[in-house]
């Protein structure tokens, strides 16, 4: 069996901050206060919105790539194929695309045109549902290696979300978390002890399909995000991931302790609740869950693309020594769950 | 384990625009057809470019699924289904098969559902401009041992700048974003789709006479009535051993292959046939990937292991 590994990380954020306190100033509810301690999103970084260095998801995936491939040992036209992932696929102010995939222009751009291409969409556990197929394609021999990229532009979801949030229990309150950012990953079939990917597994508890919805508003021009919070954070709906991951993890003859992991990455969505998730796996495994990196504070809920921007930020911080094992845990609308296992040794940033 | 087509099926029925609600009727005649219990499928790949009021997430596939009352919840001891959406616009099922394939070869999936088609973005009955013909496509692929599989796909791709072919504007729709979009046909694909299917024919080593003694059939898209005609003439191909969809069907984009494979299943041309070449082209992109019906050395004529028609 073929064994694969992470062999390149790029990232890119807009430099433009933009904090809670500024949106939540615009909201026209009022009384809404301390939304940075009940979301733990201080801050989000916003892409340039001038129109001649206007960055929509299509620039943020370009430039991630870039920092991707400087990182890497292979040149563009060496990768077997691109798989793009964002859930906004933006050129341009306000255009989103459908066809041809994202993936064909991002290839064309940044000359890897011998690769294959195609888009997946799977919300925020796109990135993740990518590096699964690229993982399982590797495997069967189809490819050698790949590159794995999102670009989310998210904030006119917040924007829209300020213009319209009415009440407190609007639908759309979670949207104000909300931040874009671009990732990219290779990944290759030359995995070893140092540096492998040694399972994504990935679930759909359908039942929940429809209680995050990502579409156009019907109030403004706009894209919108709609989320019924209540129904779909639930215990009920965690213990199903957590029962995956430790099915997963038995089935590798291990439990928790056994797999040694350093750091969990959970997605980026509310401190509160990912702490929460933190203690219920705690209680699941019958024993303490590994430190959970994140990036919340800084740059709050950046869809698909946030397992790896909290990879790619504390490997940049020098927080995550080489060697470690990381376990990342998927939530996604869908609902998506499961997890990607690894260790990484040879990942800069 | 070689991966079998199990059955295939379209809905173009009138009494819905919604592309969600095609797909997944689609996705149970094809469970109907195979004998297939829904709890049995793994994993489910949404291959339609146009959603339901242009939806971004979930994926699209995660709605069929919920439909079709597929992994609904999960509990440890049973099949986990995984579902997602591959976009590649009208080539999107093809590269759908060939990903699925890699997930089969595995030991957790034994049964890949995939769906593919298009409706226009408002679900609205009325809507007459719509580029495409709405239709919802479903193919059950699942291991066989007897089953030949899928071959390597070949993909023929532009290498410059890329002009989109579907997209919304939501500055230009206002508060309309859920009821509209672009969708425009930039470039024949004739010269892309004949350079996708020679590659795939010398890879399989398959030539003008395996087409012209029925061992082969070429499955052509619709993004014009005479596009069969021509692919056969640019190819060298006997004219009959093209497989295209009825013109009174118009053009049903991303749906096309399954069209194809059933009409030429209901024409006859697939009983005797040892190879099925699966074609997709769009703008200046094409995917080809042959299907090998028998992996029997020296098989003879007889029924593929299919159980189809059309809804």
């Amino acid at each position: 069996m073929r064994r694969t590994r992470f062999e390149s990380i790029g990232r890119y954020t807009p430099e433009t901050v933009r904090s809670t306190e500024e949106l939540v100033a615009a909201l026209a509810v009022p009384g809404v206060t301390n939304l940075d301690l009940v979301t733990g999103v201080k801050n989000r970084r916003v892409c340039d919105s001038h129109p001649q260095r206007y960055e929509s998801s299509f620039e943020l995936a370009e430039h991630a790539i870039a920092d991707c491939l400087r990182r890497s040992d292979y040149a563009a036209d060496e990768l077997d194929i691109i798989i793009s992932a964002s859930i906004t696929r933006t050129r341009g102010k306000g255009i989103h695309c459908g066809a041809p995939p994202f993936a064909l222009m991002l290839r064309n751009a940044v000359g890897a045109t011998l690769a294959r291409c195609l888009d997946v969409s799977n919300a925020c556990a796109g990135m993740v549902t990518g590096v699964l197929v690229l993982d399982r394609m590797i495997k069967a021999g189809v490819v050698r290696n790949g590159l794995v990229v999102s670009g989310e532009q998210l904030s006119p979801a917040a924007e829209t979300a300020v213009r319209e949030i009415s009440t407190r229990s609007d639908p759309q309150f979670s949207a104000l978390t909300l931040g874009d950012a671009g990732v990219a990953v290779v990944v290759d079939d030359r995995g070893d002890d140092d540096d492998e990917i040694h399972y994504v597994e990935l679930m759909t508890l359908a039942e929940g399909a429809e209680l995050c919805l990502g579409m156009p508003s019907n109030r403004s021009n706009g894209i919108a995000l709609y989320t019924d919070n209540r129904a779909m954070q639930t215990d009920t709906h965690y213990r199903q991931g957590l029962d995956r991951i430790a099915t997963v993890m038995a089935k590798a003859g291990n439990g928790l302790a056994r797999e040694n992991f350093d750091f969990c990455i959970y997605h980026q969505f509310s401190g509160p609740v990912i702490e929460y998730l933190h203690d219920l796996a705690g209680q699941r495994f019958g024993e303490p869950v590994p430190t959970a990196l994140n990036v919340l504070h800084d740059y709050g809920n950046t869809g698909s693309t946030s397992h790896f921007l909290v990879l790619h930020e504390h490997l940049r911080q020098q927080r995550i020594p080489k060697g470690s094992k990381i376990l990342m845990f998927s939530q996604a609308s869908g609902i998506v769950s499961g997890g990607l296992a690894t260790t990484i040794s040879r990942l800069e940033a | 384990m070689p991966t079998a087509i199990l059955s295939a099926a379209v809905h173009t029925d009138r009494d819905t625009g919604s592309y969600i609600e095609l797909a997944t009727r689609a996705a149970r005649t094809c469970l109907d057809r195979a004998r297939v219990d829904v709890d049995e499928v793994g994993m489910l790949v949404n291959a339609g470019v146009f959603r339901d009021n242009n939806l971004c997430e979930p994926a699209v596939a995660a709605i069929v699924q919920k439909r079709l009352g597929l992994g609904l919840d999960y509990r440890p001891g049973r099949v986990p289904a995984f579902s997602f959406d591959v976009m590649h616009g009208a080539a999107g099922l093809i590269h759908a098969i060939d990903v699925a394939e890699s997930f089969l070869l595995g030991p957790e999936v034994n049964y890949a559902l995939l769906v593919a088609g298009d409706a226009h973005p408002s679900t609205r009955r009325d809507i007459t401009d719509a580029l495409y013909t709405p239709s919802g496509a479903a193919i059950l692929l699942g291991k066989d041992a007897t089953a030949g599989g899928f071959g390597r796909l070949h993909t023929v791709e532009p290498t410059g700048p890329v002009e989109l072919s579907v997209w919304v504007d939501l500055d230009e729709a206002g508060t309309n974003g859920r009821a509209t979009g672009h969708a425009v046909i930039r470039d024949d694909p004739l010269p892309v789709a004949a350079a996708a299917v020679r590659a795939c024919l010398a890879d399989e080593g398959l030539t003008e006479s395996d087409f012209a003694e029925g061992r082969a059939v070429l499955l052509a898209p619709a993004p014009s009535r005479d596009f069969p005609a021509r692919l056969a003439s640019t190819l060298g191909l006997p004219r009959a051993a093209v497989a295209g969809i009825d013109p009174r069907t118009g053009d049903p984009y991303s749906a096309a292959p399954v069209h194809a494979y059933l009409a030429a299943q209901e024409s006859g041309r697939l009983t005797a046939a040892r190879t099925t070449v699966f074609l997709a082209a769009y703008d200046g992109s094409a995917a080809c990937l042959a299907y090998r019906h028998s992996s029997a050395v020296g098989a003879t004529a007889g029924s593929p292991p299919v159980r189809a028609g059309q809804s």
